[in-house]
């Protein structure tokens, strides 16, 4: 395998350098299965195109390639297509719900998940992607890099997270790293995410909790997608998924968003990326801990892989055969929960917060998960 | 109204015309009903926050559910704040008498003011001026930024409030809300 063993120093600042050192730790706890490859330096042409090669070793489970950074406003990029080991074009812009595979068009850094769905599992061999850029400049130079994962993929699973709190105490007094642990909110918040992954075949492993070392006044209310993407930058490397708790999330128009995933996917294993966890909105938390247990799990979901099986509007869906698809029967543009009761609202996946009804993972979304290099074997 | 009028003299079948009256009322609660929880769906986006077309779809009603959402202190306080936010879209009197109540109140939960100056900005622009001058000179530095915020919104007409609150800021998040909102 010409890859090398995950690094928990392993920084974006590290781009380019090539191979990484093994962790101990992290190799006791199955980390060996994943790798993360530096795959270099590529500078698009004129029109903001590129290919990237890359290869997926023997025994591959998931594929992760991430390309970036190049910055925010519009600066955008997607997956103009991918080929496949066997050539086959499994994703092509044009049709971008034609093939069972996702791509984000997504500002500073994209990552592109295989597999998405049980109806395109990853192939060992080279796959090629031609990186479509729209930003300031062109000609642009990214960096990429891949993750791999191998080895035995299980029904029973579990993940690591990291919770951070970003100046949070001042809507739960117990949201601090001392006191987390025992605080009957966190508490809850805790025991209703790890109900609603066992859905998924996932059991919490290791919880940890600490306070944001960075400017708390600045991204205690996340104003944006520059300040969600540089708070996620903060993320450490690791086989963990990392919350950060936040005050408020607002995406520039002034109301608020319950949650943001990096991504989705977000970038697994790797810190320091704009797309490196996950924020969460508590503003909540206090009256309906429930509700923030659903945050977590929804956006750890789209972290892992997960889309909405049904979009707002109705007008795109996820790649799973299992989850159910729900069309605008009133046409007034949005796929109301009343009007997909019983094809979708039921799945935490679903574009609206419904604590108590959203409570279901399927078992295509459970065949997802379980191969993202965040997720660990038991 | 009309169904009222079936009640009139000479009715041969006063069961038919209560049974009329009782499927009507029940149908005017259902719509209500369900009017409610599209508004409520919209509110309770998780990554999603609806758009001017969005509330444009449910009809001048959405504001008076946004109203009551923004009110009731048993709604969550993002789904009130949201509502705050939305209310911009449907300028009215009582609508504006509460944003502005908001704003101007230092004993308003930090959230719900804080949306309240976005949606009294975008619904009253330059009126709006003198209460969000208000919520600047907060001793919450998030209200102080979302009040700079509003202020920058609403264009010219906040300008002078802008840089008046800027030569005593000592925040840096807020200086670079204030820098951000006089186009700095």
């Amino acid at each position: 395998m010409n890859s090398t063993h995950l690094a928990t120093s392993f920084a974006l600042a590290s781009f380019g350098l090539g191979l990484l050192t093994a962790c101990p730790e992290d190799e006791a706890k199955g980390a060996d299965n994943v790798s993360v490859e530096d795959l270099g330096s590529f500078t698009t042409d004129t029109g903001g195109e590129v290919d990237i090669p890359w290869t997926t070793p023997d025994g591959v489970v998931s594929t992760e390639v991430f390309c970036g950074p190049y910055g925010y406003g519009d600066n955008l990029a997607t997956a103009a297509k991918i080929t496949s080991p066997g050539g086959s074009e499994i994703y092509n812009w044009e049709d971008p719900y034609g093939t069972a595979m996702r791509v984000g068009t997504l500002d500073d850094m994209l990552p592109v998940l295989l597999s998405v769905s049980p109806d395109l599992a990853v192939e060992e061999g080279d796959y090629t992607m031609r990186l479509l850029m729209a930003v300031s400049n062109l000609p642009a130079t990214v960096s990429c890099s891949v993750v791999n994962r191998i080895g035995d993929v299980s029904g029973s699973n579990t993940v690591d997270v990291n919770v951070v709190f970003v100046g949070v105490d001042g809507i739960v007094a117990g949201m601090t790293g001392a006191a987390a642990e025992s605080d009957d909110t966190m508490k809850a918040i805790v025991a209703g995410l790890g109900d609603l992954w066992s859905d998924l075949g996932i059991e919490l492993g290791e919880v940890s909790y600490e306070d944001f070392g960075g400017d708390v006044d600045k991204y205690t209310v996340v104003d944006g997608d520059e300040e969600f993407g540089n708070l996620l930058r903060e993320a450490g490397d690791g086989v963990h998924l990392t919350f950060f708790m936040v005050q408020d999330i607002d995406l520039g128009d002034g109301a608020s968003v319950l949650g943001l995933s990096g991504g989705p996917p977000g970038v697994a294993t790797v810190g320091g990326t704009s797309k490196s966890g996950v924020v969460i909105n508590v503003a909540n938390a206090a009256s309906n801990p429930d509700e923030v247990a659903l945050i977590m799990a929804h956006e750890g979901g789209h972290f892992m892989g997960l889309f909405h099986p049904t979009e707002k509007s109705g007008a795109g869906h996820d790649p799973l055969g299992d989850t159910p698809e729900c069309t605008d029967g009133n046409s007034d543009g949005t796929v109301s929960t009343s009007e997909c009761s019983g094809k979708g609202a039921e799945n935490v996946m679903w574009w609206a917060a419904k604590t108590g009804t959203s409570v279901e993972f399927s078992g295509d979304q459970a065949w997802v998960v379980a191969r993202n290099p965040v997720v660990l074997p038991k | 109204m009309a169904v009222v009028g079936l009640f009139g003299e000479g009715n041969p079948r006063p069961g038919m015309t209560l049974s009329l009256l009782l499927a009507a009322t029940l149908s005017v609660a259902h719509a209500d009903e369900a009017l409610r929880s599209r508004v409520i769906d919209l509110l309770s986006g998780v990554e999603y926050t609806p758009t001017a077309a969005d509330w444009a779809a449910l009809g001048n009603g959405a504001s008076d559910e946004l109203l009551a959402v923004a009110r009731d202190a048993g709604r969550s306080p993002t789904q009130r704040g949201n509502a705050l936010v939305a209310l911009g879209y449907f300028p009215g009197s009582e609508a504006r008498s509460y944003l502005s109540s908001l704003v101007r109140d230092a004993g308003t939960e930090s959230l719900l003011r804080r949306k309240a100056c976005i949606g009294l900005a975008n619904a009253y622009k330059g009126e709006a001026v003198a209460d969000l001058a208000v919520a600047l000179e907060s001793s919450d530095t998030q209200v102080r930024t979302y009040a700079a915020k509003a202020l920058g919104l609403v264009g010219g007409a906040g300008t002078s409030t802008l840089e008046s609150r800027l030569g005593k800021e000592d925040n840096a998040s807020v200086r670079e809300a204030i820098n951000h909102a006089l186009g700095r």
